[in-house]
């Protein structure tokens, strides 16, 4: 096995050295629960194979079950699972991502504030989620809207919520005149820097500068560090 | 590349603005007659009978459709990013999707072009932006390189002018791109079931895979080794109808 191996952790608390799954065994194992529909051996991997064994969540949440959510995708592509099964699969690890940000020990609070949304029309909220755990772990005051946030309703609550940063996810491109129209709308309201995010707007780097946004890192610490950046936190 | 640079029109400072505006404008132009260009383009490629016959009436429509606007909301895309890249990355994209739902590269290919020219025959202005765009992606299902490339590239030689060969070959550069020669197989079972209800028979469904086989073996003898499973699994799947 090659690879990131995932946590030679100490087991805290036992006193005793236990060594953990590679992160790709960990991920495959994970990725298999996920096509069986085994909800309650899904959420055992991430926790007892990889929390108690020292994995950290951000790990686990990047290389298990953003990855995994990549691979069920590519496996979707390559018409391997069919939309029902994908759809299962996401919600296994909206189940095990919950279990996870549990666990989760937070940093600091800093007092800055994130509001994250999909724009209008777009179901496909985990990608928008993983983004919101990511951020409220390093230490940012999260509002989450979840998917599909409609127009209006999305201005109403960023007026009322002042975030110091707004993140705006769309995975489906037909969505992209949606997440256009939002930023316009967000605009006249206030200044505060907007990040996109999802597969719509990461088939181009070109398209987050001509809609004057920052792109959001897929990766955990490429994403914190800029949201980091746009808040004004040292 | 030698002119000097403030001889190039694009180095005019507006130039480029200009060029940014126009896109955007044809991108929202596009969108506006997107179901009619849709439309016209179903009308054409519905002419010939495989598409009812393999996906029936009802889906056939539904997804061609679909995958008009799809094809146009990308175009538009591409052109508010200044980036024939998402093209390119949607084309490779979707070439996965419907080469492992039924369809084959040349397919698409075809569907592409006939919006191209659908788009051009409309007289909008700066057409040619969203003609080349669309020339960009169908230029992006050409494979990287390796077996699939090779039948890609040598596929006018393998079907010598025979139009049924060009789409079958299609499908097993497909299948081999995908390492997976029951794609290949499926579709020429398949196929072999659409002769017989054109009157013809499985024989002559089972004659034209021996003659791909023959013609791929002198066309490309390096290759015969990877391409067989698929011709092999085909020919069976001819013979015994399941």
């Amino acid at each position: 096995m090659t690879g990131t191996g995932i946590g030679i952790g100490t087991g805290i608390g036992t006193g005793e050295r236990r060594v953990g799954l590679p992160t790709g065994e960990l991920r495959e194992r994970y990725l298999r629960a996920q096509l069986a529909g085994d909800r309650r051996e899904a959420v055992r991997l991430v926790l007892e194979e990889g929390v108690d064994r020292g994995a950290s969540v951000v790990e686990l949440q990047s290389d298990v079950i953003q990855a995994a959510q990549d691979e069920i995708g590519r496996l979707w592509q390559l018409n391997l699972v069919t939309i029902a099964q994908e759809h299962m699969a996401t919600a296994i690890s909206q189940l095990a991502l919950s279990a996870l940000f549990q666990h989760a020990p937070a940093r600091k609070a800093h007092g800055k504030k994130i509001a994250i949304a999909c724009v209008e029309g777009e179901q496909h909220d985990l990608p928008a989620r993983l983004v919101a755990d990511y951020l409220e772990l390093d230490g940012f005051e999260v509002r989450y809207f979840g998917a599909n946030v409609p127009q209006d309703e999305l201005g109403a609550m960023i007026r009322d919520e002042s975030p110091d940063v707004i993140g705006l996810s769309v995975t489906m491109s037909f969505n992209m005149p949606a997440l256009r129209e939002a930023i316009s709308r967000l605009r006249t309201i206030t200044t505060a820097p907007i990040l996109v995010g999802g597969h719509a707007v990461e088939l181009s780097r070109q398209a987050a500068a001509a809609l004057g946004v920052e792109l959001a890192g897929k990766r955990p610490d490429e994403l914190c560090a800029a949201v980091r950046r746009l808040a004004g936190v040292a | 590349m030698s002119e000097p640079v403030e001889d190039h029109p694009s180095a005019h400072p507006n130039a480029s603005l200009n060029a940014r505006l126009d896109d955007r404008l044809l991108a929202d132009r596009l969108l506006a007659i997107a179901e009619e260009l849709t439309t016209s383009v179903l009308a054409e490629m519905y002419r010939d009978p495989f598409w009812y016959a393999r996906f029936g009436a009802p889906r056939a429509a539904r997804h061609g459709r679909q995958d008009g606007h799809f094809h146009l909301s990308y175009v538009a895309e591409a052109l508010r990013a200044g980036d024939a890249g998402v093209m390119e990355r949607y084309a490779r994209w979707l070439q996965q999707v419907l080469t492992t739902r039924g369809m084959c590269t040349r397919h698409l290919a075809e569907n592409f072009d006939r919006l191209g020219q659908a788009v051009a025959a409309r007289g909008v202005p700066d057409a040619a932006r969203a003609v080349e765009l669309l020339a960009a992606a169908t230029a992006a299902l050409r494979y990287d390189g390796g077996p699939a490339r090779a039948l890609q590239d040598r596929a006018d030689a393998i079907a010598g002018g025979d139009a049924e060969l060009l789409t079958l070959i299609s499908y097993l550069a497909d299948a081999v791109a995908l390492a997976r020669p029951a794609l290949f197989a499926d579709h020429a079972g398949w196929y072999a079931g659409f002769v017989e209800q054109r009157g013809g028979t499985r024989a002559a469904a089972g004659a034209l895979i021996d003659r791909l086989r023959d013609a791929v073996h002198r066309e490309l003898p390096e290759h015969r080794e990877t391409v067989a499973p698929a011709l092999d699994a085909a020919a069976d799947a001819v013979r015994h109808p399941r």
